[in-house]
């Protein structure tokens, strides 16, 4: 028997014997007891083993050090998609259902997301035909980063299209497989198969363990930082105000031009609902009426006694976030965001099926239940200043911390510090 | 009367949703930001693309169906994505759309050992640099835990010549190592 060669002792190191003999590419037509049978016999291959092996644990080590030493996962907030049969006909009445459910939720918080996420399922002769006429082969396979993104009002709108027509123009494969879905993200148990609920609850219990950390790291930190002076504040624990910023300025999109995006809003007796797909390409399900809008308003943080000038809103997949302009006695204006991150839990929302109109009159009061609960544990949250800076217009920025939140303030600098914490604390949210 | 058997429809075995992405989030993120740290050298970025690449791969529309190989596919994704300077506006963009984190606080390591721990990284930087590009995929992504199975179908080699691709890989590595430390000590 020839020496094995250093690819095959390699793979030995590498535990990877039986996938080269399962792809016939081990020498010879060998088995891989064969090579382990003439690893114990061959001193010479043996040797060469040895010297392979130190080889690899100092490639390791290479590596090693090449590498981040720790990375932290930070927390999914899309966790799930849902296959299910339909099409994409129910557009309207899925809206409609999560309009419906979705209303106590959204009344109650700042803007809690919804996510809607539409999937098709294409028979895999149409994924390998997809593939095929996109290009060449592993790059045209991971289409994803190649595909084109919407961009802009228009491409996304027509996107939105797209993604409707492609449904509507395709009758004799939704005959076969036409599983669309408009799944209200995240999802659970009742519309996973039983096997996966067990799962999926340890995910959620994972995830809500996961959000208590953060919460618990959070009142500690600001507990920490009471007893400081501003001056003496340390950079911001969880996001520099500098990124914060020109992020929320990049997606603080006015309510109003957000919804504008979406086409032709979906009218209720009680609220209007609109769909909308964000640069990106998820899909937003967002509704207001007037009432709502104050109840929107009314869980951001503002400076008392500031008469307002209006509010803006924007969203993401774990993140919301609420913009205040306000006017202040000697007419200076101020700015008032209010930043958090939105922990998605499985077990959040889930509305995937034609529920009875008493059941997602439930679901509604049960959304109007968590608002309430998370406003009333929001509402013990101190104010405490972070960090602040000039800003070229002469006012100061400043960020503060109110629990799981943040705050940024724009003002002018004739407001301190202190004062403009206590206006926020006693802003009587 | 025995009733006449009907061949029941083929029925579409699922192939959409039913991959558990949480799981495969939170088994495969560290290994694909060292992945993709050792391709862009940047933790920061490393970390965004690694957040696209699982945005994409969520993204039902993108990419229509489930993959077999859920993991396979999210480093083949995020394979194109370090590749492809032109999305980086789109990557910002989409950064804030799927993951918001709290940034984890980290502990400032002692000056001395962060010196230290820099210089490693440059040398190996510097090593891993001087391999092929095939070489230092297929190393980079044995040391991200794809089997060989996976290297060969990400990297178009034929199973057979990975371990001979790793083989020289490493050797490469090692010796490439070895010549820059041997530099910088006679410096």
């Amino acid at each position: 028997m020839p020496h094995i060669d250093d690819g095959v002792l390699h793979a030995y190191l590498d535990g990877a014997l039986a996938a080269l003999g399962d792809a016939g590419a081990l020498p010879e037509g060998m088995a891989p007891g064969d090579v382990i049978a003439h690893l114990e016999q061959c001193a010479d291959c043996r040797s060469r083993l040895e010297l392979e092996r130190s080889t690899r644990e100092r490639a390791g080590m290479v590596l090693r050090d090449a590498g981040p030493q720790r990375v932290h996962t930070p927390p999914l907030a899309a966790t799930d998609v849902q296959r299910r049969r339909g099409s994409w006909l129910p557009l309207a009445w899925a809206a409609s259902l999560v309009l419906a459910v979705g209303a106590g939720w959204w009344g109650n918080r700042i803007g809690s997301q919804y996510v809607l996420q539409e999937q098709s399922v294409m028979e895999s002769a149409d994924l390998e035909r997809g593939d095929a006429s996109s290009g060449s082969a592993p790059r045209a396979t991971a289409a994803p980063a190649a595909a084109p993104t919407p961009d802009g009002p228009q491409t996304r709108q027509n996107a939105f299209d797209a993604a409707a027509r492609s449904h509507d123009g395709a009758p004799e494969r939704r005959a076969a497989v036409p599983e669309t879905e408009i799944v209200l993200e995240p999802t659970l148990a009742d519309t996973v198969p039983q096997s996966l609920a067990a799962r999926e609850a340890s995910v959620a219990r994972t995830q809500q363990a996961d959000a208590a950390q953060v919460a618990t790291r959070s009142a500690q930190a600001a507990a920490a930082e009471t007893s400081r002076p501003l001056a003496a504040a340390p950079p911001p624990p969880a996001v520099r105000l500098e990124t914060m910023t020109s992020e929320l300025q990049a997606h603080a999109l006015p309510y109003s031009a957000f919804s504008g995006q979406a086409g032709d809003p979906l009218i209720d007796a009680a609220v209007t609902a609109f769909v909308a797909r964000d640069s990106a390409g998820q899909v937003f399900w967002r509704e207001a009426n007037a009432q709502q809008q104050l109840a929107l308003r009314s869980q951001m943080f503002a400076l008392s006694d500031g008469a307002d000038l209006g509010f803006d809103v924007a969203l993401e997949i774990g993140t919301q976030a609420g913009r205040v302009r306000q006017r202040l006695e000697n007419d200076e204006h101020v700015e008032v965001v209010t930043w958090e991150q939105h922990q998605v839990r499985l077990d959040e929302l889930a509305v995937t099926g034609a529920a009875s109109r008493s059941e997602s009159r439930d679901s509604t009061r049960a959304g109007r239940q968590r608002g309430a609960d998370a406003q009333a544990k929001a509402a013990g949250d101190r104010v405490v200043p972070l960090s602040e800076r000039a800003l070229p217009d002469g006012r100061i920025e400043r960020l503060f911390a109110a629990g799981s939140r943040r705050i940024i303030v724009r003002a002018p600098a004739t407001l301190s510090a202190e004062q403009v914490r206590e206006r926020l604390q006693s802003s009587g949210r | 009367v025995p009733r006449p058997t009907v061949p029941r429809p083929t029925v579409p075995r699922p192939t959409v949703g039913m991959t558990d992405w949480a799981a495969v989030y939170r088994t495969t993120y560290p290994d694909l930001v060292r992945y993709l740290h050792r391709k862009v050298w940047d933790e920061e970025r490393a970390c965004d693309l690694a957040q696209e690449a699982f945005a994409r791969a969520i993204d039902g529309r993108r990419s229509p169906g489930d993959p077999a190989n859920p993991r396979a596919w999210v480093f083949r994704i995020a394979a194109n994505l370090a590749l492809d300077e032109a999305r980086l506006v789109i990557r910002r963009r989409r950064h804030l759309t799927l993951l918001r984190a709290e940034p984890v606080q980290v502990e400032e390591p002692d000056p001395v050992e962060r010196l230290e721990r820099e210089a490693r990284e440059v040398a190996a930087r510097a090593a891993l640099e001087r391999l092929s590009d095939r070489d230092r995929e297929a190393l980079l992504l044995w040391d991200a835990g794809m089997s060989y199975v996976e290297i060969a179908e990400q990297t178009g080699l034929a199973v057979g010549a990975v371990g001979t691709t790793l083989a020289r890989a490493r050797k490469r590595l090692v010796d490439a190592h070895a010549e820059l430390e041997a530099k910088h000590a006679a410096h």
